[in-house]
């Protein structure tokens, strides 16, 4: 899978996040809470081969649930910088 | 402003400081600020109309308090701790402006936040704002043609900064073409300095008559626009009264015009006061995401978010109590030196995302993509057609707004 970066190339983990360390991680599952989803679009920005933004209401959609292990950073850090908490992780 | 803020290093914590608090270089927060986070990080303040409040200027407490639901936005309460009383601002708009925007979006809490912004989200989306770029990047190169068309020594807020925001906003919108300049012209003169008091209201009447006319327009003829979208959903949904429609686009408008025309003119003045960035940009255009990011961080144009409490809370050894007025330290936060290594450096390597210069929480900033696209195209566009651009005055002359809610400059002389 080729990597896609986000727009403006930012694929950063919060420097405070002890989570982070690692570069690669288990599988994870993610789970989206759209009643509470505020379409900031943080989470696309961060990692768009797992999110996007539904055309007609701006909410998160998954474009799989089960992202590659490759992504579990990334996904890791879109879980962080959600600003209305609609993503969780199961592990 | 304080007697406090001139020895922020040294003596006693006032045991209520006044706010706000005076910045000692123009490029960087109250110094004040500082000593709060590690002395004090959740202090009682005394705000110019003499009411008290409190100040939070700890990353970790602005961004525990910002979600906690027992924090309102409420703008209608009369504890908000305004910064600028009401009937004596200098600007002549803070009121009018709670007033129109504050029972809209940002002004309300869940459940009656949901909704409203839930008729606006798809317009702003990661991939909306993508799909404008080629546009924003036709009007932000037409208006650096102003500018270099009026010659060194011009003044970069009057040809870029105010106009670029303005221009994609209109458009976006919805405002007919011949309509565009005149709404410039009334945004501009409810931003400019030059304005007296009376001016602004009027400016401010006249624009909001004119999206009146405009959303009567459409509701007649609906176009294929933000506006247009809005009143055509509205009519299935019902969400808003023809005053709310007026009110939403009024606060998109606001929200959307000065936020981004102050960050214009302060990052373009970061970037120049740090000519190893702008080498940097230059050399490798793709930085560009990340410096916007470090300027946004580094410059926070909110300094704080108003609040109120809904119920006691208990937070660092302090009881924030039901109904007192809160102000969640943005400005103070994004220099958290726990947070950021170096805060007051500007460093475009840092990637760091978890500021919080939109805000967090549900009302984080609705139009943050828009922001960052035309941020990013401004000053891609305007380094790669003057290389050469510097300050044509010294920082310490530049006029600030010392005095405003959203930090910016009055006026960017620059010279090439």
């Amino acid at each position: 899978m080729t990597v896609r970066p986000a727009p403006g190339g930012l694929v950063t983990a919060p420097a405070t996040s002890p989570d982070h360390s690692e570069r690669k991680g288990p599988p994870v599952r993610i789970v989206v809470d759209r009643d509470v989803c505020i379409g900031a679009g943080q989470c696309v920005l961060t990692e768009p081969r797992v999110f996007q933004q539904n055309d007609e209401d701006g909410m998160v959609e998954l474009l799989t649930d089960r992202p590659d292990p490759g992504t579990t950073v990334t996904v890791r850090v879109a879980v962080s910088l959600c600003p209305a908490r609609a993503l969780s992780i199961e592990d | 402003m304080t007697e406090a803020t001139s020895a922020p290093h040294s003596g006693d914590l006032p045991e209520v400081p006044d706010f706000p608090m005076s910045r000692g270089c123009p490029l960087d927060p109250a110094p004040m600020y500082t000593r709060l986070r590690t002395e004090r990080p959740v202090t009682q303040v005394a705000l110019p109309s003499g009411q008290k409040a409190w100040l939070v200027t700890s990353y970790a407490h602005v961004r525990a308090l910002v979600t906690d639901p027992r924090i309102s936005s409420d703008h209608h309460h009369p504890n908000l701790p305004l910064l600028v009383p009401l009937g004596l601002s200098e600007e002549g708009a803070q009121g009018g402006e709670s007033q129109a925007m504050g029972n809209t979006l940002v002004g309300l809490d869940p459940p009656e936040h949901s909704a409203p912004r839930r008729m606006v989200i798809a317009e702003f989306t990661v991939r909306r704002i993508q799909e404008l770029r080629p546009r924003i990047t036709e009007i932000v190169e037409s208006c650096i043609d102003d500018l270099i068309a009026a010659g060194p020594g011009a003044d970069l807020v009057g040809t870029v900064a105010v106009r670029v925001p303005s221009m994609v906003l209109s458009e976006l919108l919805g405002v007919h073409p011949p309509d565009r300049e005149f709404f410039h012209t009334r945004t501009s003169a409810m931003l400019s300095r030059a304005s007296t008091p009376e001016e602004r209201r009027t400016a401010m009447i006249e624009l909001a008559t004119f999206i009146d006319g405009l959303i009567r327009e459409k509701e007649q003829e609906p176009t294929d626009d933000v506006l247009g979208r809005l009143v055509v959903n509205n009519r299935e949904t019902g969400v808003f009264t023809h005053m709310g429609l007026i009110q939403m686009a009024y606060l998109l408008l606001v929200a959307g015009n000065e936020t981004t025309a102050n960050m214009i003119a302060l990052g373009t003045t970061g970037l120049l006061e740090n000519p190893e960035v702008v080498a940097e940009l230059i050399a490798d255009p793709s930085r560009i995401g990340r410096t916007v990011e470090e300027l946004l961080r580094y410059f926070t144009i909110s300094d704080v978010l108003l609040r109120t409490a809904r119920e006691d809370i208990e937070i660092d050894g302090v009881t924030i109590r039901k109904d007192d007025g809160v102000l969640l330290g943005l400005g103070s936060a994004n220099r958290d030196e726990t947070v950021f290594d170096s805060p007051d450096r500007l460093d475009i390597h840092r990637g760091a995302r978890h500021h919080m210069a939109f805000g967090y929480g549900i009302h984080q900033c609705l139009g943050q993509n828009l922001a960052r696209a035309e941020l990013e195209i401004v000053f891609t566009t305007l380094f790669a057609r003057l290389p050469g651009l510097r300050l044509a005055v010294p920082v310490s002359e530049l006029p600030f707004k010392q005095d405003s809610n959203t930090y910016g400059l009055h006026e960017l002389p620059v010279t090439w």
